[in-house]
């Protein structure tokens, strides 16, 4: 552990950086959604994605998995592409993504997540079951286990995607706005998971909406406006003149 | 048998919102159809089903297209997409003066006559036509369904998370396409393209209220399909009618009954709820109430409650009524309203909630 704290700039001594992405623009139609970005993040950070709405926050992160087709530039996750490093990564959307009154229950959900390491055909068995009711443990839901999803809140259905990231055992955590509009319990559940998780060398990438929190959750920050406005330890770049720049003119934000 | 085939697949339709995707495959089918049998001079299955497949394909991709490229809705994409497939397909069966198929029979099928058109293996009778394809075709159809149960399950509940671990949603959506194409191909020889699209949807949509489980779901909503099918079928042969229409009919009746009764998201068991928690809310309010009333030391009465809470005098009698009868609150020497140790104890959830 001590080694990630000793030394920030690991970046730079040639460690293979868990994310990078070169010159990427990302453009849905003729509408440029993310120009030029050009990025290096570190390993075993909590890192926040910040920007106004539209500034391809969520973009990024799809990008980074694939979902979003790139129009110029190149990622590469632990300096592969990301169809080879499938494993390492795991996503977890925002929460208006899927269809709640889908019927299945929570456990399901998890269990979900193994899908992609079982491959094609293998089928779900007792061993993926137990790891998927360990991962909902984790988040507090083991007594809701066989709960249609649509019957439970929104700050459980969101734990319920956490633990189905926790259940694909992945490197990097790519997480859309996990902290929006949830209960105290919800976000105090899922930060003190991802604090233990970065503990133990895993890298979270949050898009993150709350500015108020960012330099109390996070270590390093990535902010994003179409352009890449500036990235690095939130102690140095989180400053109110990015800020201003990030939001320009319309929507001022103090620092407290 | 085709209720079984067409409810199998039928629930991850209805669970994509594809509906209407079924609707355009059904009829778009006819254009293949009609091609196939203008290519080999006659009805044979093989080539009529390949040719309904393409078809079904086709609507399918020209649908995506549409929807992908432009400012399209999904709904719009297909409205425009399966009449115009469906009108060239009626048009070549018009052209088709030595080739015997007409709309008629398309789209109310002939499930009267498929018994008769009877199958010979070396002169022996070995059953209906219509009957072994069929069974086969459910047997492609269940084990699609169980070999890609997963596949399926994740790329119709959130297609991103397949895309991110490499279960190609894309792939799965197109093959399942395909079993919707061959399904309603095969189908409608029999029992025609309104039919088909009455035992795609409605069995299951009747199963997604009843449970909420998919392996579930998919087994009533094939029972569902049966049964339908079968009261259908008695109600024809008793009155003369249409077989395949009256099979609908008492499809979409068993679903009615199914809405309404449905234990927990029909509409009755909604309204209950509905009420019961109304009168939960009340029953706060009026508890909520009390405590302050007697904190402030006045007195309540039914009159007093009416008054201040808006609510007839009938109604606040009979919640009167009711706290005392459970014990929330009781009455000292004097006639005045106390709330009991439960009853604060009700006030105290509310208010922390």
């Amino acid at each position: 552990m001590m080694e990630h704290k000793s030394n920030p700039n690991n970046l730079t001594e040639g460690k293979i950086p868990p994310i990078e992405i070169k010159n990427l623009s990302v453009t849905y139609r003729t509408e440029p959604a993310l120009w030029n970005i050009d990025l290096k993040l570190p390993e075993g950070k909590m890192i926040a994605i910040v920007g106004p709405n539209g500034a391809g926050k969520s973009t990024l992160i799809k990008t980074v998995m694939g979902i979003v087709p790139i129009t110029a530039g190149k990622v590469s996750v632990y300096g592969k592409s990301y169809s080879k490093q499938r494993t390492k990564v795991a996503y977890v959307p925002q929460r208006g993504s899927v269809d709640w009154d889908f019927p299945t229950d929570a456990l399901d959900v998890v269990e979900m997540g193994l899908y992609g390491k079982l491959g094609w055909l293998r089928r779900p068995n007792s061993k993926t079951r137990k790891i998927a009711k360990e991962c909902l443990e984790k988040v507090g839901l083991e007594d809701y286990s066989d709960r249609q999803i649509g019957q439970l809140s929104g700050g459980q259905q969101q734990r319920v995607f956490v633990a189905r990231a926790l259940a694909q055992d992945p490197q990097i955590y790519l997480m859309d706005e996990p902290l929006n509009g949830v209960d105290v319990i919800t976000e105090n559940t899922i930060l003190s998971i991802l604090e233990k998780l970065r503990k133990e060398g895993k890298t979270i990438v949050m898009v993150h909406h709350d500015l108020q929190t960012v330099d109390k959750y996070f270590n390093w920050v990535v902010m994003l406006n179409r352009n890449l406005i500036a990235t690095g330890p939130i102690e140095k770049v989180f400053t109110k003149e990015n800020l201003d720049k990030t939001y320009q003119e319309k929507q001022r934000v103090s620092l407290r | 048998m085709v209720a079984a085939n067409c409810a199998s697949i039928g629930v991850f339709l209805v669970l994509r919102q594809m509906g209407m995707m079924t609707d355009a495959i059904s009829h778009a089918v006819l254009l293949g159809i009609v091609i196939a049998v203008f290519v080999v001079g006659g009805r044979e299955t093989v080539p009529v089903i390949v040719g309904g497949i393409l078809s079904g394909i086709l609507t399918v991709s020209l649908v995506e297209l549409l929807y992908r490229s432009g400012k399209l809705k999904k709904d719009s994409s297909i409205g425009i997409i399966f009449p115009f497939l469906f009108a060239i397909g009626v048009i070549l069966v018009t052209q088709a003066g030595d080739v015997h198929i007409d709309v008629q029979h398309v789209l109310y099928g002939s499930i009267e006559f498929s018994p008769f058109d009877t199958l010979y293996i070396d002169e022996i009778n070995i059953g209906a036509k219509s009957l072994w394809v069929l069974g086969i075709l459910a047997i492609a159809n269940l084990s699609f369904i169980a070999i890609l149960y997963k596949e399926l399950k994740i790329s119709t509940f959130d297609s991103s998370l397949a895309v991110g671990v490499g279960l190609a949603p894309i792939l799965i959506h197109y093959l399942l396409m395909i079993m919707v194409a061959t399904t309603a191909v095969v189908a409608f020889e029999s029992v025609g393209a309104i039919l088909v699209i009455a035992f795609f949807i409605v069995p299951t949509s009747a199963a997604y209220l009843l449970t909420d489980r998919l392996s579930r779901m998919m087994l009533l909503s094939i029972t569902l399909g049966i049964i339908s099918a079968v009261i259908g079928y008695a109600f024809a042969i008793l009155s003369d009618v249409s077989i395949s229409g009256s099979m609908a009919t008492s499809a979409g009746i068993v679903f009615g009954l199914i809405w309404v009764f449905s234990p927990n998201r029909g509409l009755i068991s909604r309204w209950r709820r509905l009420s019961k928690q109304r009168s939960e809310i009340d029953l706060g309010v009026i508890l909520t109430y009390i405590q302050s009333e007697v904190k402030e030391g006045r007195k309540v009465t039914p009159s007093n409650i009416s008054n201040s809470l808006g609510w007839t005098i009938e109604y606040s009698l009979k919640l009167y009524e009711l706290i005392l009868e459970h014990n929330l609150a009781k009455k000292d020497n004097d006639g005045n309203l106390f709330l009991t140790e439960l009853g604060s104890k009700k006030v105290e959830n509310y208010t922390s909630n």
